[in-house]
């Protein structure tokens, strides 16, 4: 029988890793005694990385920790989640393809990149752009690989302004293609998701995914 | 056409944050506790502000600004400044918006006034602090701008659990206006808030006793 996964007290041992910048501990909570002892790698991304990532932000938003600190701490959580990815089973592909990006302007490309692994792990073949994405190469890429749906991320409230410009044009030259949006500053404009008429992600694994195939008609 | 608010706004980021900036800056508070990094954030700040005041007429709904203060609040105050100061910054912003005279400019003025409010604390010691901060700040008349300042130290410190807060302030004050002048406030206000707020915790007089023995 499988241990219960103590995912608090993974995320607590991952920050402290973090803050030491320890990528060898890191690896090592994450992989030895998360994967190893049983524990899906979805989780470890949402309950252990993603929270974690949270916990950096706020001892930094409390002086805590220094801007360095914070960047070396997100570091480290990139290079964990690249080496998770090698243990996923990956689900049988369901014939949906997404394009997962950052609108123009947002550098924060970690939330995007958590809801592009959530999507792959699903089934869904998954087309990355990480960070700050120019709308015009968003737009040329849409024309030429025409998947069927778009998922933008926006962490700060600033590039709300570059989000409501990619829908826009988005709507004009893809008046079909269902728009998922997801990120930090939806939760300070709670009515930017229905003034939009997207569709917010949500955070979870789980609401991320159901997002997805509802609105690629999954069956 | 005539210009929107907003591109309004976007045009006179600069002026608006470099006649806040002056305003705020006049006081010798500032370069003296903050110096030359603190001049550059507050600047950078204060287009911050403008930023998201933006997005928040652009959704129209306050609370994109008002969750944006709270944020920002618990960025600053962990820094050495206390609540009264960023109000401080968002009225003056208004100020200076509503100086422009834009036929616009009451939405703008009335998210930023939203975002100043917001910063009250709400419930406990703190929030009854908060809400006779400005009695007690009159009834100390002759350091009112001080004791305005200890009480939101005070406040903020009591929301955050934070003591250190206002000893920090207060060992910083005492260097700009005087120990005697800076235990003196601390005195008065421990005992105007003794006498109007008697639903007071201990907990309130104990940080204001914290700072005045942490005063050389």
């Amino acid at each position: 029988m499988t241990p219960a996964i103590d995912y608090g007290r993974l995320t607590e041992r991952f920050v402290a890793a973090q803050l030491a910048g320890d990528r060898v501990e890191a690896l090592r909570v994450v992989v030895d005694d998360g994967v190893v002892r049983g524990a899906r790698v979805i989780d470890l991304q949402a309950r252990v990385i993603r929270a974690a990532q949270h916990e950096i932000g706020r001892l930094w938003q409390h002086n805590r920790i220094t801007v360095a600190d914070e960047h070396r701490a997100t570091g480290i959580s990139q290079i964990v989640m690249a080496r998770l990815f090698e243990f996923v089973q990956p689900s049988p592909r369901n014939g949906r393809s997404v394009a997962v990006a950052c609108v123009e302007g947002e550098h924060h490309d970690f939330p995007a990149r958590l809801v592009a692994d959530y999507l792959d792990h699903a089934g869904f073949d998954v087309r990355y752009y990480g960070a700050d994405l120019p709308t015009d190469h968003l737009l040329r890429s849409l024309a030429d690989h025409r998947p069927h749906a778009l998922a933008l991320s926006v962490t700060m409230t600033p590039n709300v302004g570059a989000l409501r410009t990619a829908v826009g044009r988005v709507r004009r030259e893809h008046p079909a293609l269902p728009i998922l949006v997801g990120g930090h500053a939806l939760d300070w404009s709670p009515q930017l998701a229905e003034q939009l008429e997207i569709t917010a992600t949500g955070a979870t694994p789980d609401e991320v995914i159901l997002a997805a195939r509802t609105a690629t008609k999954v069956a | 056409m005539s210009e929107s608010i907003g591109q309004l706004l976007t045009a006179a980021a600069q002026r608006l944050t470099d006649r806040v900036f002056d305003e705020m800056w006049a006081d010798p508070f500032w370069q003296a506790r903050f110096g030359a990094r603190g001049a550059r954030h507050t600047k950078q700040d204060g287009h911050s502000h403008i930023e998201y005041l933006l997005q928040a007429l652009a959704a129209d709904d306050h609370r994109v600004f008002t969750t944006y203060a709270r944020w920002l609040r618990d960025v600053l105050c962990s820094r050495g400044m206390c609540s009264r100061h960023l109000a401080e910054n968002f009225t003056r912003l208004a100020g200076a918006v509503d100086a422009e005279g834009w036929p616009e400019r009451g939405r703008a003025i009335a998210v930023l006034h939203a975002g100043a409010h917001a910063l009250n604390h709400t419930s406990g010691d703190a929030g009854a602090i908060d809400l006779a901060r400005a009695e007690v700040s009159r009834a100390i008349c002759s350091d009112g701008l001080l004791a305005e300042h200890v009480l939101s130290y005070l406040s903020d410190a009591l929301a955050f659990t934070q003591p250190a807060w206002l000893s920090g302030y207060a060992t910083f004050a005492a260097k700009l206006h005087g120990t005697a002048t800076t235990r003196g406030v601390l005195e008065r206000i421990t005992h105007e808030l003794g006498a109007r707020l008697p639903q007071l915790t201990p907990v309130p007089a104990g940080y204001l006793a914290g700072a005045a023995g942490a005063l050389a």
